[in-house]
Formats: C-alpha cells, structure tokens, sequence
C-alpha cells in the first residue's frame, strides 16, 4: 500500500469513526439515562455514568408504560402490515418497472405523492373516513393507513430495485416459457432479494415506530411507541423511566435488524455499486 | 427445426428506422451470420425474430408460420445472450432445466435432457454450481446449454462470444460451429465481428444502416463484394480505395491520376465502366513490386506507416496525389517511412466500384 493510499484509509476511519460517535451518543446516553434513579431530583445527561445503576427501571417502565399491551398491537399490525406491504410493493414495483400500459408514468407519480404529501395535511378528512367505516380504535385501522403509506415508498423502492435488473434476464425468461407470474416470483424476485428485506426491514421499523397514527385512531389499541407518552404528565416528565421505555421500544427493531444486517446493507447499496 | 424467412421487414423506434426492406431466407439447419457494426440493426433483425420486439412493417416465419403476433415462448426459438443472461440464483442445472419445467416436460425427461446437454458441452461438473462460481467461457457454456436442452426450432445467438477473451473467443467459436453442425439446428448469430462471421457463417448477410447490403457464403462476400461498404467491412485488414480516372484509347484500360497510373484488362468488369471510378484493393493482394511477375502495375509511392505482424508486415503507401494503399510485405523486406516504393496488384484483384451509388462495377 502506497503512502497515499494509507493515508486515504486513514481519513475514511477518522471520518467513519466520527459518524458513528454521532450515531451512537444518543444510543448510549438515553441507555445511562434509562438506568439513574427515578424521581423529581434525579437529573440525567449525557454520558454520565448513574450514581446507582436501576435496572429495575426496565419493570417499572414495562408496567407502568402498559407495554404488554401496546407489543402486542405494534406485533399484530406489524405482522399484517409488513408482509401486505411488501407484497403490493413488490407486485406493483415490477409492473411499474417492466410493463408498458397506458397512463403507467401518472399512476406511478400518484403514488409518489403518497410519499411527498405529510400524514399530518390528511389525518382530518382521514380520521372522518376511518370513522364512517367503524374501525376507530381497531387493529385494521393501523393496519390499513400504514399499509397505504408503506406502499408509496415500497413500489417507489421494488421499481427501482427491479430497473436495476438486467433487462436479458426478462426476456431470457420470457424465451424460456415463463410468463409474467412466473418470471417475477422465480427470476425477479429472488434477484431483487437483499432490496426486498431491506424494505421488510424498514416497514418493520416504520410500523414498530408509529406513533402519530396511533395517537390519532386508537385509544386502547395504541402502539408501543405511544405507549411512550404515558410517561409524561403536563409539568413533569421522568427521564429515567422514559429512557427505559425507549429502550425496551426499541429492542425489536435492534433485534431485527441485526436479524436482516447483511441484507439490509446489500439491499441499500443495489445499483450503487456495478456487481 | 425449421427454415426462417424475413420479407420486407420494417422496424422503427419513434423517428429511427433501425430496419428496412430486410428480407432473407434462412434454410432449415443454416448458419447464418448478421454482421455489421454498431446500429447497422443485425441485433434488431434478431430481437424482430426472437419476438422481443413488435414488427412495424413486413412478415417473419418459422418454418411455415408467421409468427409477427406470436408471443416470445410460443416461437420455438431459443436465444443466447451477450451478457448469458443466467438466472443467478438458480443452479447450472435449474438454468438448464428452467425452461423445460415451464413447458411442463415430464421430470425424468428434464434430467435426460439436461444431462445430455451438459456432456455435450462438457459441464458436468459444474451442474451444481451457481453462475457467479463460474468463469466467462464456462457461463457461455451453461448458456449454450440452456439453448441446446430446449431443442427448438431455431438458435439466436447475440454476440455470445463478445465477453470472452480473445484466445477464448477463437476456441469457441470453431466449438460452436461444430455444435452447430452436431445438431443441424437453424442458427441465427449476430456479430460485428467480421472474423467471426467469416470463420463461422454459412452464409454471412452484411448490414449497414438498417439496410441488408450483400447476402451470400463467405466466398462470395469477400470475392465478390456488392459495394464499397462490403468491401471495405469484410476482410482484415479492411480493403483499400482510391479515385481514379479511366482511359482507354483503343488499347487496354488505364486508371490514372495525378502522376499514378495502373494499366489494366477490363474484361472482368461486369457493368459499363464511368470516366471516374473508385478502386479498391485489398492488402493481400498487393505486393511489392519485383520483376513484375504477373502482378498489374507498377504503381510508385512513399510509404506512410509500417506495421510489423511477426510473419510479415503491414505497409501503407501513398500514391498519386493522397491516393492510399496498404499492402504485405516481407518481414525482412527493409523498408521504413519516407522509403520510395513501387507495388503491383494481383491480376483480377482490382476491385472496380461506381463512385456515386458505390455499387460493383466488376473485379479486373
């Protein structure tokens, strides 16, 4: 290796080694937080180590954050959720990509503008029709609005996952016998695969984090992330305890990306790098 | 298996015409070869075939059937690719076995298939394997395969041998032909390879600009060229041209300008021969000149560039005013740039073309 290419290497891990400082600092403060002692003097931050390390805080949190029930409904919507997104994602995203149809271009913006218009400018007229059909405070209400949302992320990602395919292999399937059916879920998808987990992976995480829907459309169905709020009353809020249910929130997605990691990285640098 | 034929067959994309007025018989159990270079649509001719692209204008059959509106599978064509377009997560064997289990062949008679296939071309071995543990002439070979285990009524082949490296690319291009010969299967194959086409074809079909400029054996092609463009695309290193006024007071045909001249028989030429014609030699068929020999000449130049090959040598001379030959030479022939040098030309190699519609006039 000659000098300047050690000293290139050297600068990428100075440089990586900041970003991931940044990245973790919050990760481990709110993690010592989660462990000072709870109560009106306890005042945690940053990366002070705790006086006294409350690990009971973990129990307390869990019950007083009522996150058995909340897991179970962030699990139920993320178990319908994830795979029906995908699913459309995948369907629509190789349409979008291979198939020649009248007004494809519009129909494909439409769905783009799922992604650019905010929740937040359509939750009005949204809760109304949520309302009129009866699925206020129900699992299929979360199930259907998030599924909606993920799909215009999803398609926008399975198209451009599937652009990147060598355009040959289509029509080497298609010489071949298969017909559009067969060519997606015997060619396309297992070729799109690190792109199709890493979209499980980030619906995983969008579900598991919702926290606006939920606050909107459920009372006693509510999501773990919403859970969340219960730790904060109108002039107080415990630090520590709200730490420990961030953390506690926060371990599936740690769990199932860790699960997903190689794939996931594969699937975020498809089309960036020429295989 | 089964004869192709084109007639009249238009393709445009937008405002581009990429093909036009293409007709050609292939007969069943042919190796025809479309060459050309880049855009001249010998790979649309092919895709037009494979069904991967509508037809604007004109009529494609298989055998007795038009197929302009039959759907890719439903042809009887296999294609190879240029990049093998290898299903990368499925083994050697399922690449070969993919299109067979989608026409539903009985199990049993997949594996007889496969494996006959893989002994042919010698991949055995490699049945378990997945494309990316495979080399470039080994996926060419699985890609072969997966159109031999088809035994359809036609090959496409689109510059399969394009990827390989050039000792590679001659080892099997000669493998393919004689696979080729094996089966008796109609075989189209598009390349811009001249060499390849002239060492593999049956027949070669010249394409430039859309349009199909000759069409005929590889003897024929290169003898008999049917316009400056043949002539000039076929044969390595390419032919040469010159302009030259024409004369012919009485006696025999004399081509001159500017201080050269070249005393010729007219009797080859096989059209009316204009006062002006463009002249083309080929290197192979110039030498330099001796004591005349039976050589037509001499023609006096300087030379330009001398490229030495190993076995002989590659000299390019300019005569007349600008006029540009090349020609072997011996390697031990000492010749160097700013030499004056007098050639001559093989009798009857004197390639003779109409400078404006660059049609053959006639060789002399």
């Amino acid at each position: 290796m000659n000098t300047s290419s050690r000293t290139t290497v050297v600068i990428n891990y100075v440089l990586l080694t900041i970003c991931a400082l940044v990245a973790i600092y919050p990760l481990v403060g709110v993690f010592l937080a989660s462990l000072y002692p709870t109560g009106p003097g306890s005042q945690p931050s940053g990366f002070a180590l705790p006086p006294t390390f409350e690990w009971h805080n973990y129990v307390t949190a869990w019950e007083q954050g009522k996150f058995a029930s909340s897991f179970q409904t962030s699990f139920i919507v993320a178990a319908v959720m994830v795979p029906a997104s995908v699913i459309l994602s995948v369907v629509a995203g190789y349409a979008f990509a291979t198939m020649r149809f009248r007004g494809s271009q519009m129909i494909f913006w439409l769905f783009i503008l799922g992604l650019i218009i905010p929740t937040e400018a359509t939750i009005v007229p949204l809760y109304y029709d949520v309302r009129a059909m009866g699925l206020l405070d129900t699992y299929w209400a979360l199930i259907i609005l998030e599924t909606s949302g993920e799909v215009a992320f999803g398609i926008f990602w399975m198209r451009a996952a599937f652009l990147a395919a060598p355009k040959s292999l289509l029509e080497a399937a298609r010489i071949d016998g298969a017909n559009s059916w067969q060519t997606l879920w015997r060619v396309m998808v297992p070729f799109a695969r690190p792109a199709i987990l890493t979209l499980t992976v980030l619906c995983f995480a969008d579900t598991w984090n919702e926290f606006f829907l939920a606050l909107v459309f459920t009372i006693n169905h509510t999501t773990a992330p919403a859970g969340l709020a219960s730790f904060s009353g109108r002039y107080t809020q415990d630090i520590a305890l709200v730490s420990a249910g961030a953390v506690i929130v926060a371990i599936p997605i740690l769990v199932v990306f860790i699960f997903f990691q190689r794939e996931f990285l594969r699937g975020m640098l498809t089309g960036a790098v020429k295989g | 298996m089964a004869d192709v034929t084109y007639t009249s067959v238009r393709k445009e994309f937008g405002d581009v015409v990429a093909l036009q007025d293409f007709s050609l018989q292939i007969a069943d159990g042919e190796f025809v070869v479309l060459v050309g270079p880049s855009g001249s649509g010998k790979t649309t001719a092919l895709r037009l075939l494979a069904g991967l692209e509508a037809i604007t204008q004109g009529e494609i059959r298989v055998g007795a059937r038009v197929v302009n509106r039959v759907a890719p599978q439903d042809r009887d064509i296999a294609m190879v690719f240029q990049d093998y377009a290898l299903y990368p997560q499925m083994t050697v064997y399922d690449n070969l076995a993919f299109g067979l289990k989608m026409r539903k062949i009985p199990k049993p008679e997949i594996k007889q298939r496969v494996e006959r296939a893989a002994d042919v071309l010698d991949i055995g071995e490699l049945l378990q394997r997945k494309p990316r543990a495979l080399s470039g002439g080994q996926r060419q070979r699985v890609a072969l395969g997966r159109a031999l285990v088809r035994e359809p009524a036609a090959f496409l082949m689109d510059e399969p041998l394009s990827n390989l490296d050039a000792k590679l690319r001659v080892q099997t291009r000669s493998e393919i032909k004689q696979l080729q010969r094996q089966v008796g299967t109609t075989t189209v194959y598009v390349t811009h390879d001249q060499v390849e086409a002239m060492t593999m074809g049956d027949r070669v079909a010249v394409m430039n600009d859309g349009l199909l400029e000759q069409v005929g054996d590889t003897r024929t092609v290169y003898e008999h060229p049917a316009n400056v463009f043949v002539a000039g695309f076929i044969g390595s290193p390419g032919m040469t041209f010159a302009t030259l006024d024409l004369s012919r007071n009485g006696g025999p045909m004399t081509l001159s300008r500017a201080g050269m001249s070249l005393t010729v028989d007219p009797d080859g030429a096989t059209a009316p021969i204009p006062g002006e014609v463009t002249v083309g030699i080929r290197p192979e068929h110039a030498h330099v000149w001796r004591d005349g020999g039976d050589l037509m000449g001499p023609v006096d130049g300087r030379v330009t560039f001398v490229e030495m090959l190993g076995r002989e040598a590659l000299v390019g001379v300019e005569a007349g005013a600008g006029q540009r030959f090349t020609l072997f030479a011996d390697a031990d022939a000492k010749v160097a740039i700013g030499d004056q040098l007098s050639f001559g030309v093989e009798r009857r190699r004197l390639y003779l073309f109409d400078p404006a519609t660059e049609r053959a006039l006639g060789v002399v």
